[in-house]
């Protein structure tokens, strides 16, 4: 770019210079030109003049003789000599050959004129030449000077040459001097000049003739004068001809033939730059052409040769002009190439200063006093990036170095500095060339020539970033000593440097009481050497330890504190100093205290929560062992709370616990302990009961009775009355008898058993109880694994019809355990139901039903059997229930029609919406519904119309007595029509009689089930038992 | 050269006009230049003869007549050698040194050969080979003494001291082109130059011609009484009367009903 700018200008003065010289180089061609037209015009102009001057002159001399012979009437030879003579010839008239006369002679008068001839006495005689007869002659009879080639013989007729006649002719029509064309004449050197003649007519004396008539009339003879054109010019041009070139013509064609005369230098060849013209002359009536042409010598008189001189001048000035520009414009490269050459001029004179302040590390500048460096050491380079020759040719050297905020500061600096002041240590910041920040510490000292006089000052400057870092450390450290957190420095054998104010505030000791110690001071005795063993192992290892600590006051208080120790390696890795930093926790334990308080509270009641209990009961557990004096545990539930808090509300409910804590409290004494447990149930802890258990028990009863009957009186929550009661589960221990967790079972199953037995009442803990429910777990956890494995199989009660034929089977559960053997059902049937045990159960028979009937169908005779499977109420009562059962059918194979869901009525008993749904559900694929032991539960007979029933099942109880009891046998009678009414089959089960089967077939009920037909049996038997008894199977 | 006038001396006695004619006190010289038909010297007739013979009869002084060449009569009116000649026209550079009493004017033609290949006056810049012929010391109307100008910076004028050389340069193709007037005319019907030649009108006013009168030989005054006798010959048709003599009466007419300048 900077290239282009550079030639750019220079160019352009070039260009204008050169158009400037061509135009004036143009200009002055063109006034060259104009000058050389000028000057040959004004040559073409004069030599026209001089011409027809001469000729004009010539006519004039003719007129002279012409007047003579007018005058005297008669042409007398001796007089005519005299007056040639006195014409002078030679001198006035250069040019002139001769002068002679004609006589006109027409034919007539001829003899007369030769008569008159002959007296004259000629010299050589007289003859007309040449001879011959013609009409007329005008023979020469004078002529002068008679010498040298004049001597030709008179009588020429002039008359006979055409060229001649014709202009005697004419002058002899006009009365003037008239010039004949061109005539060659051969002189006496042999050779021929072109010549012309110039005549003048002669008429009769006395006569002026005015018309040609007149002047043909009194025509006698012409004079005539010869002239030589060669000696005409010669006498013309004596010194001009050598510029000009010039023929003249004849005439007005430029033809060899007419040429008249022709100046020596024609031999020149024409060029293209010499002038020419030709002038048409008119001469005495006679026309002749002048061509002029210009040669060398005219270009060269009149010529200008300022043409080469403007253009090399012109061309000359332009280039030194772009020069000049492109010099200028190339100053500055020039400048700093002066500025090096400064630089070096002023390095040779400083040499030795230079040598040592090189050597230096400082980077030294001398200033000049304009201000500005004059020399600076080659170490800037090192301090700011840029080199010595950047650095003078800089136009403001401290604005490019110095830090914009410290410009101002360090030009005032540096104007004392110019003042003669010497400065020391001033710090400033300072910008590299790429723009990095360091610090400079510059002094200035004043400089002095060998007279003394001040001129200029140097400064040296080192670099103090490091040290100025190191400073910003410091402080920051120092701010950072100051923290609010305890600081505290120690040597690397532990002896105490420094501590900060907030280490004093904690400990309460001043710097000046503890540096110099052993921070040992400061520890309390609640650790051991072991853990101050494991603080220093982990300072040796990682440099550094954090944990909590009891430290001690000064003033002896002991308070935790979480402390921090880290090691300061130096440059070597080794431990120089350790930092510890002292963090006062007591308050932050004491919080942890309190919210470990609250967390042991119950919030609604105040009373102590189940973690507190637990420690209070084991301090009581303590406290018995050690005293050797009953306690006991007394479980207290507020019966049907949950109703309760249903029916009036959480907020009252809230208010009601509270009450009942009150009345707990006020009715147990000072050591014993009152909890709450859980939303209703609350925990009493006795303690200090008396020595022997039956006597603590007594004791126990009386505050027992005395809670319950504080509880059962009227609450009065805001505007309601209320009352309550609650059950009490106690227990009595001794010692350790039993842990805390077995005792609070105790008291539990006491509670228990309080409701069992009606609530509001108070029991003790009784061990066969324990027993009880320690059967009971086991046996559900048995039953369990009886599920899952294989301990379970179904028995098969058939179901017949009259005539004997099986129509399938009713399916019960049995359990093989393999210690106790058979377990009957109603050991385990109501303990699933308790324990929710009932589903898998239920699912497995329904598994293993669907499974057989799928086997059956492979069997033509077993196809048509069908099974009925118990389904409990909570099995029924599963949402998915429908896809539970669909799913097995599905899985198993098994065909949905083959299979008899058997409901008992006290399923009825509520949601019978959603029985009534699964139930249709169901039979929607087939299923069949039969109700059990109908009449001994609580259905509605409406919903029995509702339920999509296939069968009623009338129950044993009725079978048992139909024939004793008349009520059971008008019942099942009852109970027959009314399923015949309604559509439904019937089947009667615990028939054992054939007298009660024959009655039950009196009534309608055709289908029976009961020992008397089959107990119920294994699949294997049933299968035996219902092809023997059917006789539709004997065919296989 | 000079003619011997037939003086008698009964003409040199007449005075016509009374104290307010020109001083006679001293002989006057007068130039005619051969041109046409304002004067042939073969014949020693012509319009200016005319003309002439009247103005020194009218003014009663002796004047001498001669002929010469029209460059030489401009360069004797210059220096005052010549008292008067005719039908001069004006320019910048004559005003300064002949003052004119105008008696006729006309137009300048441009009279080129049919084979010149000029049709109209913008043609013969064109031209390279048009060598234009004038007669020297003549200047004409504007547009032609422009493209004398112009031609003679490229040297394509050839000047002659008289029309005849034009005419036999013209029919000999010597040169291409002629300025010429009226009073050109007989010349023009000659058959031969008729045939080869065509006119072309320059596209200026007409140019008022008149007596030349020396300013160096002439005082004002003088000047003023021989424009007196000028006019006089106007106003009385005697101008017209000679031009009837050499034109249609149509032509002469508009030769010499001009608007005469002061």
């Amino acid at each position: 770019m900077n290239w282009i700018r550079l030639i750019l200008l220079p160019l352009v003065i070039l260009v204008t210079g050169l158009g400037v010289t061509w135009t004036a180089w143009n200009h002055e061609r063109e006034a060259a030109n104009k000058e050389l037209h000028t000057q040959f015009a004004s040559v073409l102009r004069e030599t026209v003049s001089r011409i027809e001057q001469r000729m004009a002159s010539y006519e004039q001399m003719l007129h002279g003789v012409q007047g003579l012979v007018a005058a005297t009437g008669a042409i007398d030879r001796n007089q005519f000599r005299d007056y040639v003579q006195a014409l002078n010839l030679d001198a006035n008239f250069s040019g002139i050959q001769a002068i002679a006369v004609e006589e006109w002679v027409p034919a007539a008068a001829l003899p007369a004129h030769l008569a008159r001839m002959e007296r004259q006495g000629l010299e050589g005689g007289y003859q007309i030449l040449p001879a011959g007869e013609r009409s007329a002659y005008a023979p020469t009879v004078l002529r002068e000077p008679y010498v040298g080639r004049n001597r030709l013989p008179f009588g020429f007729d002039q008359w006979s040459d055409p060229v001649r006649r014709s202009a005697m002719e004419k002058a002899r029509d006009s009365g003037m001097a008239t010039i004949s064309g061109k005539v060659e004449v051969l002189a006496a050197d042999g050779q021929r000049y072109p010549t012309f003649m110039m005549y003048l007519p002669l008429y009769e004396r006395g006569q002026r003739p005015t018309t040609i008539a007149q002047r043909r009339a009194s025509l006698v003879g012409w004079v005539h004068a010869t002239f030589r054109m060669s000696d005409v010019i010669a006498s013309l041009y004596g010194e001009n001809s050598h510029t000009i070139v010039f023929s003249l013509y004849d005439g007005v064609q430029a033809t060899p033939e007419a040429l008249l005369y022709q100046s020596r230098q024609h031999d020149e060849a024409p060029q293209a730059t010499r002038l020419s013209a030709d002038e048409y002359l008119v001469v005495g009536n006679h026309n002749w052409t002048l061509t002029l042409r210009t040669n060398a010598a005219f270009h060269a008189q009149f010529g200008r040769n300022a043409e080469p001189l403007i253009a090399t001048t012109g061309i000359a000035m332009s280039l030194s002009l772009a020069l000049l520009a492109w010099l200028m414009v190339s100053s500055r490269v020039r400048a700093v190439r002066l500025a090096q050459k400064m630089t070096a001029e002023l390095r040779a004179s400083e040499e030795q200063f230079r040598a040592i302040a090189d050597c230096t590390v400082n980077w030294e500048v001398w200033w000049g006093l304009d201000g500005r460096p004059r020399w600076i050491n080659h170490a800037v380079l090192d301090y700011t990036g840029y080199t010595v020759e950047e650095c003078l040719v800089m136009d403001d050297f401290i604005g490019t170095i110095a830090h914009p905020e410290d410009e101002p500061r360090i030009r005032a600096e540096l104007a004392r500095c110019m003042d003669g002041q010497k400065r020391e240590d001033v710090e400033l910041r300072c910008v590299r060339k790429d723009g990095s920040v360091f610090w400079l510490a510059l002094s200035c000292a004043p400089i002095h020539d060998a007279q003394g006089r001040f001129t200029g000052f140097r400064t040296s400057s080192r670099d103090i970033t490091d040290r100025k870092q190191i400073e910003a450390e410091l402080r920051i450290s120092a701010v950072a000593f100051d923290s609010r957190e305890g600081m505290l420095i120690t040597d690397a054998n532990s002896k105490i440097l420094r501590v900060n104010k907030a280490f004093t505030e904690i400990t309460g000791y001043s710097a000046e009481e503890i540096v110099g110690k052993h921070p040992n001071l400061l520890r309390s005795d609640r650790h051991g050497p072991a853990f101050f063993q494991e603080m220093r192992e982990s300072i040796r290892r990682f440099g550094k330890w954090q944990g909590e600590i009891w430290d001690r006051r000064k003033n002896g208080e002991v308070y935790p504190e979480w402390l921090t120790i880290s090691a300061v390696k130096n440059k070597d890795q080794q431990v120089t100093h350790y930092v510890s930093t002292h963090h006062d926790i007591s308050d932050r334990k004491l919080a942890e205290e309190r919210i470990r308080e609250l967390a042991f509270f119950d919030a609604l009641t105040r009373l102590p929560n189940r973690t507190l209990l637990l420690d209070r009961l084991k301090q009581a557990i303590a406290l018995s062992l050690r005293t050797k004096t009953c306690a006991a545990l007394l479980f207290i539930d507020l019966d049907h709370f949950k109703t309760l808090n249903d029916t009036i509300g959480h907020e009252k409910g809230d208010t009601l616990l509270k009450q009942v804590a009150q009345r707990l409290l006020a009715n147990v004494r000072e050591n014993d302990t009152v909890a709450r447990v859980g939303g209703d149930e609350f925990v009493v802890v006795l303690e200090g009961l008396n020595e022997l258990q039956q006597e603590a028990a007594t004791q126990t009863r009386a505050i027992g009775e005395k809670i319950l009957t504080a509880l059962g009186s009227t609450y009065q929550l805001d505007d309601v009355e209320y009352r309550t009661t609650a059950s009490i589960g106690a227990t009595v221990f001794l010692g350790r008898a039993a842990s805390v967790d077995e005792l609070m079972k105790q008291a539990d199953l006491a509670m228990y058993k309080a409701k069992e037995t009606g609530r509001n009442a108070l029991r003790f803990f009784d061990p066969a109880m324990q027993t009880a429910v320690l059967e009971r777990a086991t046996l559900e956890a048995g039953l369990r694994k009886a599920i899952d494995g294989n301990q379970l199989l179904l028995h098969y009660q058939p179901q017949v019809v009259e005539g004997g034929r099986v129509t399938g089977a009713e399916v019960l559960v049995r359990w093989q355990h393999p210690q106790r053997g058979m377990v009957p059902p109603g050991d385990f049937i109501p303990l699933a139901e308790e324990t929710g045990l009932i589903l898998s159960l239920g699912n497995w028979v329904l598994e293993t039903a669907c499974r057989q009937l799928a086997t059956w169908a492979t069997h033509p005779q077993m196809a048509d059997l069908s099974i009925a499977v118990n389904v409990s109420a909570p099995q029924l009562r599963e949402p998915d229930f429908v896809q539970t059962v669909l799913d097995t059918i599905e899985r198993t194979g098994a065909n949905p029609r083959r299979l008899k869901l058997e409901l008992t009525e006290s399923l009825l008993v509520d949601n019978v919406e959603d029985i009534i749904q699964k139930m249709f559900a169901l039979k929607a694929y087939g299923v069949e519904f039969s109700l059990d032991d109908f009449g001994t539960g609580y259905s509605s007979l409406s919903y029995l119309k509702r339920l999509p029933l296939n069968q009623l099942k009338i129950d044993q109880s009725f079978v048992r007595d139909v024939l004793i009891d008349p009520n059971d046998a008008s019942i099942a009678k009852t109970i027959v029509n009314l399923a015949q009414s309604l559509g439904l089959g019937v089947i009667a089960e615990g028939v054992e009689t054939d007298a009660q089967r024959s009655f039950l077939a009196d009534a309608g009920c055709h289908a029976y089930q009961g020992y008397f037909f089959c107990r119920p049996v294994t699949v294997e038997v049933f299968e035996k038992f219902a092809q023997e008894f059917d006789p539709q199977f004997s065919a296989a | 050269m000079s003619l011997a006038l037939s003086a008698s001396p009964a003409s040199l006695a007449a005075s016509p006009s009374a104290a307010s004619g020109p001083d006679c006190s001293r002989p006057y010289t007068l130039a005619l230049h051969d041109h046409g038909l304002l004067y042939s010297s073969a014949t020693d007739t012509g319009i200016d003869k005319d003309f002439a013979d009247e103005l020194i009869r009218r003014s009663g002084c002796k004047v001498n007549v001669s002929l010469m060449s029209r460059a030489r009569i401009w360069q004797l009116i210059e220096s005052g050698a010549l008292d008067f000649s005719l039908s001069g026209i004006t320019n910048a550079q004559r005003d300064h040194f002949a003052s004119f009493a105008w008696y006729f004017s006309n137009k300048y033609y441009l009279l080129v050969r049919k084979d010149a290949g000029i049709t109209k006056l913008a043609d013969v810049a064109r031209n390279e080979r048009f060598q234009l012929g004038v007669i020297r010391g003549f200047r004409y109307s504007a547009n032609a003494n422009r493209m004398v100008d112009q031609l003679t910076a490229s040297n394509r004028v050839s000047q002659a001291g008289g029309l005849e050389p034009l005419y036999d340069a013209l029919l000999l193709d010597r040169i291409q082109g002629m300025i010429m007037e009226p009073f050109d005319y007989p010349v023009v019907q000659e058959k031969r130059i008729r045939e080869a030649t065509t006119i072309i009108s320059f596209d200026d006013p007409s140019v008022p011609h008149g007596l030349i009168m020396s300013r160096k030989a002439l005082s004002p005054a003088e000047q003023d009484k021989w424009r007196a006798l000028v006019d006089g010959m106007l106003a009385d048709g005697t101008v017209l009367r000679i031009f009837q003599k050499y034109f249609n009466a149509e032509l002469a007419a508009s030769m010499v009903q001009f608007q005469s300048k002061p």
